[in-house]
């Protein structure tokens, strides 16, 4: 290569180097700057000083490239935080985002007691929470009921849940709590002093610390309580010993029998449970599915937490959901046609039976179905609710 | 020939890169006049400044959640939605600058598919939409505020309307907040300014 070509190709090489200067640069930079972030999580603001917040317990250098936004409010101690930092090499924290946010929990569950005049204390998802005039209620996505579900966010003042906002949501087969964690335990656990009962069943992931914020799924029991089925704790390190996946694919491989065991998306192999969401409003988990999961590494398998069908061979023509008593059963097992509110429903394989310990003719369940080219109603989720006083249940027996 | 000068080129951009920012923004010696040309932008006014259309016939400016003050934008939140807020932008010829900056939340049951969105829109003088500038939907955090900001400096001179748009399919809600918008609009000193007195109505 003589020099002249050299030369003829300068002005090329220097085009290029001005192009990444304007353009490519940067864009690495930010790049690089997320990929460094390492630990991101969200919590209570313990203590605010110039060059130090503490969050969750968590102590975070605050340097002049730290950007603090105040979503809502001011910053100060009680308020959360949902922060992105970056670990270094002492282990110590430095915090590159800081987003400041009111401490307002969230619950959402079915409402079974509202005061006339709506002031007052109401029961939703079997937990009090204190109303008062300046409660804000919304109808617009339905009327707020009893028997409605509703979703509330509220804050705790006087060792009481006082309800910020309150608006009606369509039913889900649990109730879904978002708060705080006070306490933690193998078989209790405390998240904005709501109480949830855990189990060996109980799907966590994270690492459990106080202070830090997590979202819960609970199942209502017949005394008001709430046993804990899955929750995720809102803190993510890229050094976590159990790493959070999430993961988009197709179904490859299913259990042979129902839906909980190992499935296989994409070459994956996932852990389901009894406890893991499975979402079939777009579509049933049948193999060919693509499917979204949210989960955790563990070994070479995925612990699923949620999975989202994302479209299906078993698509539904339309999705129903209905609730009232059961009618009919099938004569031997729960896989065929059942008869809720009067009408027939088809439970197979893909059907997730929230509350089977209480099936029995007469007591009250809510279909969440999809329904096919012929018409029939298939189920993808059942929950059977546990019976109330003065519910007159017939068992099988007596059929 | 066309390679010299497309080496002075390359030579100028590289050399002229660090200062593009400020090119952008003007030149800072002359004198510039910035004013918020957004009425009413905290909705603490009700509707004043703002014509609202609503599939389901809800008022869409709610003292439901507010990020600051008593009032907001609350859009959708039911199935079906189709919820707008508009209002027309003066935005003269010679404009230097003209950010819009909105806080919004939202709220969701929608599984991971993205279902509904939050658009935010310039249209021109005959209603037809000149720009989407920016959109968020049901897939993006819930629950939390965030700052949206965006540059509308390439539509000065134009007759605009800026239109926030709300649209959620047949199943599971989503409710769309937005609050304390404004459009900072720099103009040089020499231009005609248009000013605009803040508009509090007292019940």
């Amino acid at each position: 290569m003589n020099s002249k070509q050299n030369r003829s190709r300068l002005p090329w090489l220097l085009m290029i180097l001005a192009l990444l200067t304007a353009f490519v640069l940067p864009a690495s930079a930010v790049i690089a700057a997320e990929e460094t972030a390492g630990v991101q999580f969200s919590g209570v603001i313990d203590a605010i000083a110039p060059e130090a917040w503490t969050v969750a317990g968590e102590t975070l250098a605050i340097t002049g490239d730290t950007v603090v936004v105040i979503t809502t409010g001011n910053a100060a101690p009680g308020m959360w935080a949902e922060v992105r930092a970056v670990r270094e090499d002492d282990d110590t924290l430095t915090a590159r985002r800081i987003n400041v946010m009111p401490p307002e929990m969230r619950l959402r569950g079915e409402a079974t007691f509202i005061p006339d005049g709506r002031v007052g204390e109401w029961i939703i998802g079997g937990q009090p929470f204190l109303v008062d005039e300046d409660t804000r209620i919304s109808d617009r996505g339905g009327p707020v009921i009893v028997g409605a579900w509703l979703q509330v966010a509220a804050v705790e003042e006087g060792g009481a849940l006082k309800a910020v906002r309150i608006r009606a949501i369509e039913p889900l087969p649990h109730v879904e709590v978002m708060g705080a964690m006070q306490a933690f335990g193998d078989t209790s656990w405390t998240l904005s002093s709501i109480v949830l009962a855990a189990d060996e069943d109980t799907l966590v992931q994270g690492e459990p610390q106080t202070g830090l914020l997590a979202m819960a799924a609970a199942e209502l029991q017949p005394d008001n309580s709430l046993l804990m089925l899955r929750v995720r704790v809102m803190w993510q390190d890229r050094g976590a010993t159990h790493p959070p996946v999430t993961l988009t694919g197709l179904i490859q491989q299913l259990p042979p029998h129902g839906l909980t065991g190992r499935w296989m998306v994409d070459g994956q192999q996932l852990a389901v449970s009894r406890n893991t969401l499975i979402d079939q409003r777009n579509g049933l988990a049948v193999v060919g599915a693509e499917v979204r999961v949210d989960g955790w590494q563990d070994g070479d398998v995925v612990v699923a937490r949620e999975i989202i069908v994302i479209s299906s061979p078993e698509p539904g023509l339309q999705r129903v959901h209905f609730s009232g008593p059961i009618r009919r059963l099938p004569d031997n097992g729960l896989l065929g046609l059942w008869m809720v509110d009067g009408r027939q429903v088809r439970v197979t394989e893909q059907t997730r039976i929230q509350g089977e310990r209480f099936v029995r003719i007469g007591a009250m369940a809510q279909v969440w179905g999809l329904r096919n080219e012929e018409g029939q109603i298939v189920a993808a989720t059942i929950e059977v609710h546990p019976p109330r006083p003065g519910d007159v249940i017939i068992t099988p027996a007596a059929k | 020939m066309k390679r010299t000068v497309l080496s002075t080129l390359a030579l100028l951009g590289f050399l002229m890169a660090p200062l593009a920012g400020k090119a952008a923004a003007g030149n800072t010696d002359a004198p510039v006049v910035c004013n918020d040309v957004l009425i009413n932008g905290g909705f603490e006014s009700g509707s004043a400044g703002w014509t609202q259309s609503s599939a389901g016939g809800f008022d869409l400016i709610s003292q439901y959640n507010p990020r600051s003050g008593a009032w907001g934008a609350y859009l959708a939140g039911y199935d079906n939605a189709d919820d707008r807020l508009r209002q027309p932008l003066p935005l003269p010829a010679g404009t230097i600058s003209a950010t819009l900056r909105l806080w919004w939340s939202l709220e969701t049951e929608e599984p991971a598919l993205a279902n509904d969105d939050l658009t935010v829109s310039l249209l021109s003088a005959d209603g037809t939409t000149l720009a989407e500038l920016w959109m968020v939907d049901n897939t993006a955090p819930a629950g939390q505020w965030a700052e949206a900001v965006i540059d509308l400096t390439g539509y000065a001179g134009q007759d605009v309307t800026l239109q926030l748009r709300a649209t959620t399919n047949a199943y599971d809600l989503t409710d769309f907040y937005m609050d304390d918008l404004s459009v900072l609009v720099c103009i040089p000193a020499s231009l005609p300014q248009r000013s605009y007195l803040p508009l509090v109505v007292h019940s």
